[in-house]
């Protein structure tokens, strides 16, 4: 649905992006990672029709970006990162306006409109200015405004800042409906563990190239090693009887504990276990050692700066 | 095109519901469009005892037209201050990225933006219009002609289109309301003596030279609403970030544009062959620049023709009274060449180059005009002494081979091509190649000016020495005898 292939933006002698190419499938999300100034929001920018690439190509719905810019920007929803709003317009009349110019009939609006403020919660507030609204209810209500014509892709850069624990989660729930109902979503996003929680594969952006692309757990194996594990013991254990063995590789240990990683976590770890029972360990726990992605993001983005 | 025009009225109408919704554009707007004509007309009512001092006849109805226009205008004169805000404002208050999200063509936006601004001034115009005259009619019995109403109203309307246009072109180029509040002087001083120049047209009572500064106000707008829908960029807009003057910025565009062919100005792929400089300037850079100008020297050409006609009809019908001058005796005697032989060669040429340049540097700010101004004037007055040769008896044609065409053949084509390279300078802002900046385009302009220069400056040279030895001496030659 989403397709760019070596999507460069020159301003000047400043080059913004290099050389960037994805793919985002119907029904998945790629989250977007990078620092400030990486190139995400230009990349954005380009997919959306509201840059020309200075050379490569870009696709939407197989529309291309440049060549079909109208109909792309009827095809995707975007949220940008600073949503500004018409403050003396209320939620409605908002709404109303954005729907008309992306040509949505009175009928469809009106039923689709109410349906995203009731489900925003902003239902209540629909007759009041925008300029009385909270940060958080802005921003929902920008969401509104990027969804109310249904397009087939979205754009979201940081759909959840500014909001509470609540309405952020109400917004990840709704994203996962829309890729649910097959819609290809783009997520720009600083907020790792939600990246982590919604997109399907992860980007990594710096200095306008992508640096690295895969699911999670693609990244993690390759950034990150293969998973280690955490064993705890209820009494001290030998360090022999833990360095026994050719099936892990023994990273950390102390009398209480291990710390081991193995690739073959389904053969290697019942195997081990068994030969610390076996050798007398009193085992307390065994767990995966936690794998975040912020480490990744620190070893893709800080080791090239 | 109807689809078209309902996209951009959904934007106006939005807009038009923004600005009256704002108290501090209301409440000035309603001083200005009820206040103000109810002052004027009791202005006029008091004053008119002291002005039938002065001019008994005229002075109400002069007063009654002046007040007409400057009721209409006043209440137009707030439309800058929407107009300037048009886009920057959006950028600032961070609304344009959705709004250039949607579907709409940049056309359909400018047009939007345009019509939203336009709309409440031309309203409140007519209004303090309406306000005026009927005031002028209830306290004063005075009624203004019906025609000069007209005049009025679409004078407003011509006046309010450019400095809308004007605004909302500058909106799209700055980055901020600040830098685009201080480019507004570019529209009001000039708007200013327009006002100014209707009033003493008005007051000297020479009132139908108004419908044709009419005609060039509608000129003038219809130039700059191409030029706004023209330059209009919705990624420039998105992309800018400061207003700075990036000199090193021009200074490199100028010096690739210099290095480069004129062909390969904006196309990066296209290599410029490696040659000596000036071999190169007059082989690739010079033919492809008059291949580019082909219709601007059309234009010149066709204007130097026009003019030059004028001239011989301005001549015959306007002859020279012979009583006064023995023009006979000037065209037939030496008498004239004298004039010739008192210029040097250097004078000459230095003159025309130096008008040359002038008039490549007002063509800038003039779209070209000032170059064409040049040539209307210079060969408008050759056709009229061309008419007055004939007139009074003398061959019009030895006139031409003697006067005119020994350097003539050197300086007209180095004039047509001047004024033709001029005229593109003033045009290129209006019509930007796809991709290309304005100002980039304006840089490129320049530079195939200078460029061209390396062939017309050469020929008013030798055009310049050959006026100065060798035509007074073919003027000798043919008139002398005689």
């Amino acid at each position: 649905m989403i397709e760019a292939h070596n999507l460069a933006k020159r301003f000047g002698p400043i080059t913004a992006v290099s050389d960037v190419t994805l793919e985002v499938k119907e029904g998945s999300i790629l989250a977007l990672l990078g620092p400030n100034g990486a190139g995400k929001t230009t990349t954005v920018r380009m997919l959306c029709s509201l840059l020309k690439p200075t050379s490569g190509t870009a696709t939407i719905c197989g529309y291309d970006t440049v060549k079909d810019a109208g109909k792309v920007r009827g095809l995707v929803g975007l949220l940008t990162e600073m949503p500004g709003l018409y403050g003396r317009l209320n939620a409605v009349d908002y709404l109303e306006f954005f729907s008309k110019l992306q040509r949505i009939s009175k009928q469809s609006f009106t039923a689709h409109s109410r349906q995203l403020l009731e489900y925003f919660g902003l239902w209540e507030y629909r007759n009041r200015a925008i300029s009385t609204y909270s940060k958080g209810m802005r921003q929902k209500l920008s969401l509104a405004r990027a969804l109310i014509h249904s397009p087939k892709v979205l754009v979201l850069d940081e759909p959840t800042s500014a909001m509470d624990p609540y309405s952020a989660k109400t917004v990840r729930d709704y994203i996962k409906d829309m890729k649910k109902d097959g819609r290809a979503i783009i997520l720009c996003t600083h907020n790792l563990p939600e990246a982590e929680e919604l997109a399907d594969r992860i980007a990594f952006i710096q200095h306008g190239q992508i640096r690295a692309i895969g699911t999670s757990e693609e990244l993690k194996g390759r950034f990150l090693g293969p998973p280690s594990f955490v064993a705890m013991f209820a009494k001290p254990i030998e360090k022999s009887v833990v360095y026994h063995t050719s099936m892990v590789q023994i990273e950390e240990w102390s009398p209480y504990q291990v710390i081991y990683s193995t690739s073959e976590p389904e053969v290697a770890n019942p195997a081990y276990i068994s030969h610390l029972v076996s050798s007398g360990a009193e085992l307390v726990k065994v767990a995966e050692a936690p794998r975040r992605l912020e480490d990744i993001y620190l070893k893709v983005t800080g080791s090239n700066d | 095109m109807i689809d078209s025009i309902s996209a951009s009225l959904i934007i106006t109408k939005r807009e038009v519901r923004d600005i009256l919704s704002d108290w501090r554009v209301i409440i000035p707007t309603l001083i200005l469009a009820v206040i103000f004509p109810t002052i004027i007309v009791l202005g006029i009512r008091w004053g008119t005892p002291f002005m039938a001092h002065i001019d008994p006849t005229a002075a109400v109805g002069k007063a009654a037209l002046f007040g007409a226009m400057m009721s209409a205008f006043f209440p137009t004169s707030f439309s800058l201050v929407i107009a300037l805000e048009s886009f920057v404002g959006e950028k600032e208050r961070n609304t344009i990225e959705t709004l250039f999200a949607t579907p709409l063509s940049n056309a359909q936006l400018f047009i939007g933006k345009f019509l939203a601004v336009m709309t409440l001034p031309v309203l409140l115009s007519n209004i303090a219009l309406s306000i005026y005259l009927f005031g002028m009619w209830w306290l004063l019995g005075t009624t203004v002609p019906a025609s000069f109403v007209l005049l009025t109203v679409l004078l407003t309307l011509s006046e309010v289109l450019i400095m809308v246009a004007g605004a909302v072109i500058v909106s799209s180029q700055t980055a901020t309301i600040k830098a685009a509040n201080l480019l507004a002087s570019f529209i009001i001083i000039p708007m200013a003596l327009a006002v100014q120049g209707q009033v003493l047209i008005i007051l000297t009572g020479y009132g139908y030279i108004l419908w044709f500064m009419l005609a060039g106000f509608l000129g003038i707008a219809a130039i700059l609403i191409r030029m706004g829908i023209t330059v209009f960029d919705r990624e420039a807009i998105l992309t800018r970030e400061n207003d700075d003057l990036n000199i090193f910025s021009i200074g490199r565009k100028l010096s690739q544009l210099w290095r480069g062919t004129p062909n390969s100005a904006f196309d990066e792929t296209k290599v410029t062959p490696a040659r000596p400089y000036y071999i190169r300037l007059f082989l690739l850079d010079i033919p492809q620049i008059l291949s580019m100008q082909k219709i601007p020297i059309l234009v010149t050409f066709g204007m130097l023709v026009a003019s030059s006609l004028i001239g011989v009809v301005f001549a015959i019908t306007h002859p020279i009274p012979m009583g006064e001058i023995n023009a006979s005796a000037v065209f037939r005697t030496g008498e004239s060449t004298a004039m010739g032989m008192q210029l040097d060669a250097g004078s000459i040429f230095l003159h025309n180059v130096r008008n040359i340049i002038i008039a490549a540097v007002l063509s800038i700010f003039t779209f070209g005009l000032a170059a064409l101004i040049v040539v209307v004037a210079t060969f408008g007055l050759v056709g009229f002494l061309v008419g007055e040769a004939a007139i009074a008896g003398v061959d019009p044609g030895s006139f031409v081979f003697a006067f005119l065409l020994p350097h003539g053949a050197l300086e007209v084509p180095a004039i047509v091509l001047a004024t033709a390279l001029s005229l593109s300078i003033g045009m290129s802002i209006l019509s930007p190649p796809s991709g290309v900046g304005f100002g980039e385009n304006l840089l490129f302009s320049l530079v195939n000016w200078v460029k061209g220069a390396a062939l017309f400056v050469p020929l008013f040279l030798v055009a310049s020495i050959v006026e100065a030895k060798v035509t007074p001496q073919v003027i000798l030659w043919i008139f002398g005898q005689m």
